[in-house]
């Protein structure tokens, strides 16, 4: 990650796949903490929340109660102040419909959550290397 | 002297009077014959023939006798004639309708009934006499005064109408009738009228419908069932495969043998069951997801599906003839020689493997085969196969979802196609399936079954 002091949020309501990406983020040294909201709703309120850090990126896994990654998205990205923050859908779907509503919506990744937890730190270790390059609005 | 007149006739003898005679009479009857043969049917010309019979009596009796009196005799022949055969034709054209088994009815451009049936009685509740005292307007159920007056207004211009309506019976029950109507501008307008009850039909038309849509709709929640179930089952087990990962990681030290056995066991059932989910919906999406149809050359796909699954050494994969070039889907067909092949492959059991791969035109259909010289298969199996899940060797020799060849048989049959398999255990099998020559043709959007 280019800021490593910035938290990760990571908008998800399996709690195993929270251990998941902590562990797997934790393996390949990233050191940024890790903020879970458990939905929608609460990630808005994080974000909205003027005492707390802005992401550097939000990690948002898509089907969740309350609201969901879509509905999530829809009202992040017509917020002025929100919008910039990269988001990247990380989620069991493979649905062609979801990856084009979530393209529609302006994510800038899309990634299928791989059973295999070795695969999945893999996946984790690019997303880390990508995001390291990256540049992102300041 | 005077030359005595020589007379033109002289009438000595009653013989000459009688050919003068009958004659006169033959020249008559053949004019009065000629007359009414030229003469049309009802004209103005005998009706005038018939007044002036007496006025030419009194002016001149020869004429009359002649020519007159026989031909109004005639032509009043005729007329009688005439009218027993219309009234006849009347007769003949009243049981007509009274035997005809549709409701009739004439009325005025009013809609004031002037005429009707017995069938037209007893199909609307109502009696002859109450029935000539209404109008057809109050017969009508749903309709709108606008649309009977539309349906009025195209019967007027192009003369005949047919439309489906709506009636009320004395009883209340509302009918859906079938109206055949005509138009005649005889006594100022009039409208003939057939009808008939195709209530029945309508009501069978339109359990058929809700039926239909019952079964559309049970059939696509049945594709998204498959494929909701999949992915909700998917979440769970990731779980389960990164908890075993990070307890086989994290407690490597505190594991014997049997324990860490038992949890590479456990991690390789997780597989297998993200295999079997990742099976159906593979197998879910034949139908569900559309591909583009592009012309397909198999002279190069077929290649390319050996070469991506690596066939060892022992194994030789022939293709035997040159193969056509369809118009479907390149995924689709790709996993059915995926497939095939593959079974091929992974099952041979002798030293020197030989898959060959054959195509044949067969009046209409494309005919492929893939013959192996690997196991065979026993009769008794060669429906079970097809099926989804269905293996025969346990999982943990030969790994298999069981999903590939019911996927074949799913995308075969959607193109129109067939599946099947003939083989010798022990010598080797051959699995064959056909395709139509204009297999896109085949491919609606409701044409298969999830």
């Amino acid at each position: 990650m280019k800021n490593s002091d910035k938290p990760i949020l990571l908008v998800e309501d399996d709690q195993v796949d929270v251990m998941t990406v902590k562990r797997a983020l934790k393996e390949i040294n990233v050191t940024n903490p890790v903020v879970n909201p458990e939905n929608g709703e609460e990630a808005l309120k994080y974000l909205r929340d003027l005492g707390n850090a802005k992401p550097c990126i939000i990690l948002l896994d898509l089907n969740m109660p309350v609201m969901n990654g879509i509905e999530f998205l829809q009202v992040v990205k017509n917020d002025i102040l929100l919008k910039r923050i990269p988001v990247v859908v990380l989620t069991t779907s493979e649905e062609e419909q979801d990856k084009i509503s979530s393209f529609d919506l302006g994510v800038a990744g899309y990634m299928a959550k791989p059973v295999d937890y070795r695969q999945f730190v893999e996946v984790m270790r690019t997303f880390d290397a990508y995001w390291t390059i990256s540049e992102v609005p300041q | 002297m005077n030359n005595p007149q020589k007379p033109l006739f002289r009438l000595k003898s009653p013989a000459s009077i009688f050919l003068v005679v009958a004659l006169s009479v033959f020249i008559s009857e053949a004019s009065v014959m000629l007359l009414l043969y030229y003469l049309p049917e009802r004209s103005l010309i005998s009706e005038a023939i018939v007044d002036a019979t007496l006025l030419v009596a009194l002016i001149s009796p020869a004429l009359y006798f002649f020519l007159f009196r026989p031909l109004a005799i005639h032509i009043r022949e005729r007329e009688r004639i005439e009218e027993v055969l219309h009234k006849n034709e009347e007769e003949q054209f009243k049981v007509m309708i009274r035997t005809s088994l549709d409701a009739f009815l004439i009325t005025d451009l009013q809609g004031r009934i002037l005429e009707v049936n017995d069938a037209y009685c007893s199909f609307t509740g109502y009696s002859r006499e109450e029935l000539l005292t209404m109008n057809a307007a109050e017969l009508a159920a749903t309709e709108s005064a606008d649309e009977t007056a539309s349906d009025i207004d195209k019967l007027l211009e192009t003369g005949s109408n047919r439309f489906e309506a709506r009636r009320r019976r004395k009883d209340g029950h509302i009918q859906i009738v079938e109206v055949s109507s005509n138009y005649s501008n005889l006594y100022g307008g009039r409208i003939y009228s057939f009808l008939r009850d195709i209530t029945d039909r309508k009501q069978a038309e339109e359990h058929r419908d809700s039926l239909m849509q019952e079964i559309e709709s049970a059939n696509e929640e049945l594709k998204n069932f498959a494929y909701v179930v999949s992915h909700d089952l998917k979440a769970p087990l990731r779980a389960i495969s990164s908890l075993a990962d990070w307890i086989s990681t994290d407690y490597a030290d505190k594991f014997d043998d049997e324990g860490r056995a038992h949890m590479r066991l456990l991690i390789s059932r997780v597989h297998r069951m993200d295999g079997l989910i990742d099976g159906i919906l593979l197998y879910s999406r034949v139908g569900r997801v559309k591909e583009t149809m592009v012309a397909v050359d198999l002279n190069r796909l077929v290649p390319d599906v050996i070469d991506s699954l690596a066939p060892p050494a022992s194994i030789s994969v022939t293709i035997e003839n040159i193969l056509p070039t369809l118009v479907t889907e390149p995924t689709r067909i790709q996993q059915v020689f995926q497939n095939l092949l593959s079974n091929a492959i992974k099952y041979m059991d002798k030293p020197e493997g030989e898959i060959r791969i054959n195509c044949c035109d067969l009046d209409g259909l494309w005919k492929f085969s893939i013959s192996d010289n690997g196991p065979g298969i026993k009769q008794q199996h060669f429906e079970k196969i097809f099926q989804l899940f269905q293996t025969l060797a346990p999982r943990d020799r030969v790994e298999s979802s069981g999903v590939g060849l019911a996927l074949v048989r799913k995308i075969v049959e959607m193109y129109g196609g067939h599946v099947w398999v003939e083989s010798t255990v022990g010598k080797g099998s051959t699995f064959f399936f056909t395709l139509p020559h204009t297999s896109s043709a085949t491919i609606s959007s409701k044409g298969f079954q999830a």
